[in-house]
């Protein structure tokens, strides 16, 4: 066999295995209309995302600041009240250490200086 | 330049030119998916919605028949890749079925000529089709197959040297050039 009867047999035998074709118009039409559809739906989850980025951004900046602000003055006051005060790291120490302001009730200060130096 | 009757998302694309390959097309998308009329029409519904979404844009870098052929073929190739499991299922089937879609019972040298093809590893198969059946050169086929030239030539001649062989016998004083 020739290449031309080998491009011939091929020709047919793909011919015959395929069939007729369906409608160009009807493969056609449908294809616009999911093409309708998908952009329909694009636009329908475009404007659900932007309704839920307004809804959040409202609802984030509405009443959220009074709260804050109530809660800080409310911190605040306990501190003026307050008698006592421990340094948030005084938890990193690993045993009590001494505090000169604890154990020291006063410090002899002086402005008097001798040979140079503040006694 | 538009085209006469051009789409909105891809001025370089006509309905017209788009029906002209629509026959070739449909022929690709079926070998695309063991000859399954329903997906492969589904295949070409989706080019053609790739086509009209512009998210396959035709810049005339190709012929608009290599441009479609590629989409096909990388829609048919993702699809399967995402259902594998079942292609081989289809497959199993398919290989039960013994070619039932290819009523060549009538058409001995037909059934001989497919045979052959069928027995071709898939590259071979598809540079096969592209170059003889659907008229393209070695160039256009590789850019749809997605390979380059020179391995596109290679396929090209070690199918033709082994469709010469399994053909040799119909005609066995005439030898494949």
């Amino acid at each position: 066999m020739n290449e031309d009867q080998v491009q011939k047999g091929l020709q047919d035998a793909f011919q015959l295995a395929e069939g007729k074709p369906p409608s160009f118009y009807s493969v056609w039409a449908a294809a616009e209309a999911r093409h309708r559809r998908s952009r329909r739906r694009l636009r329908v989850i475009n404007g659900l995302v932007a309704a839920v980025a307004v809804i959040g951004i409202t609802v984030g900046l509405w009443p959220g600041q009074q709260a804050d602000l109530t809660d800080e003055f409310l911190i605040a006051d306990a501190l003026m009240n307050s008698t006592s005060w421990t340094a948030p790291s005084d938890a990193l120490m690993p045993e009590h250490q001494f505090d000169i302001y604890q154990e020291i009730h006063f410090l002899i200060e002086s402005t008097n200086s001798e040979e140079g130096s503040l006694l | 330049m538009r085209e006469h009757d051009a789409l909105d998302n891809n001025p370089h694309v006509s309905r017209q030119a788009l029906e002209a390959l629509h026959g070739q097309l449909f022929g690709w998308a079926l070998s695309r998916c063991g000859y399954d009329d329903a997906i492969a029409e589904d295949l070409m519904q989706q080019a053609y919605v790739e086509v009209l979404s512009g998210k396959a844009r035709f810049e005339k870098k190709s012929t608009l028949k290599t441009f479609m052929f590629g989409i096909v073929q990388n829609l048919a190739r993702s699809r399967f890749r995402r259902q594998n499991t079942r292609l081989r299922i289809v497959d199993a089937y398919a290989a039960e079925q013994d070619d039932v879609s290819m009523p060549h019972e009538e058409h001995g040298n037909l059934k001989l000529v497919w045979e052959a093809v069928e027995s071709l590893p898939q590259r071979q198969r598809d540079i096969t089709e592209l170059v003889f059946v659907r008229d393209m050169t070695i160039e256009e086929a590789s850019t749809v197959m997605g390979v380059s030239v020179g391995t596109g030539r290679v396929h090209y001649d070690r199918a033709k040297k082994s469709l010469a062989d399994r053909l040799a016998s119909l005609h066995p004083k005439e030898s494949m050039s």
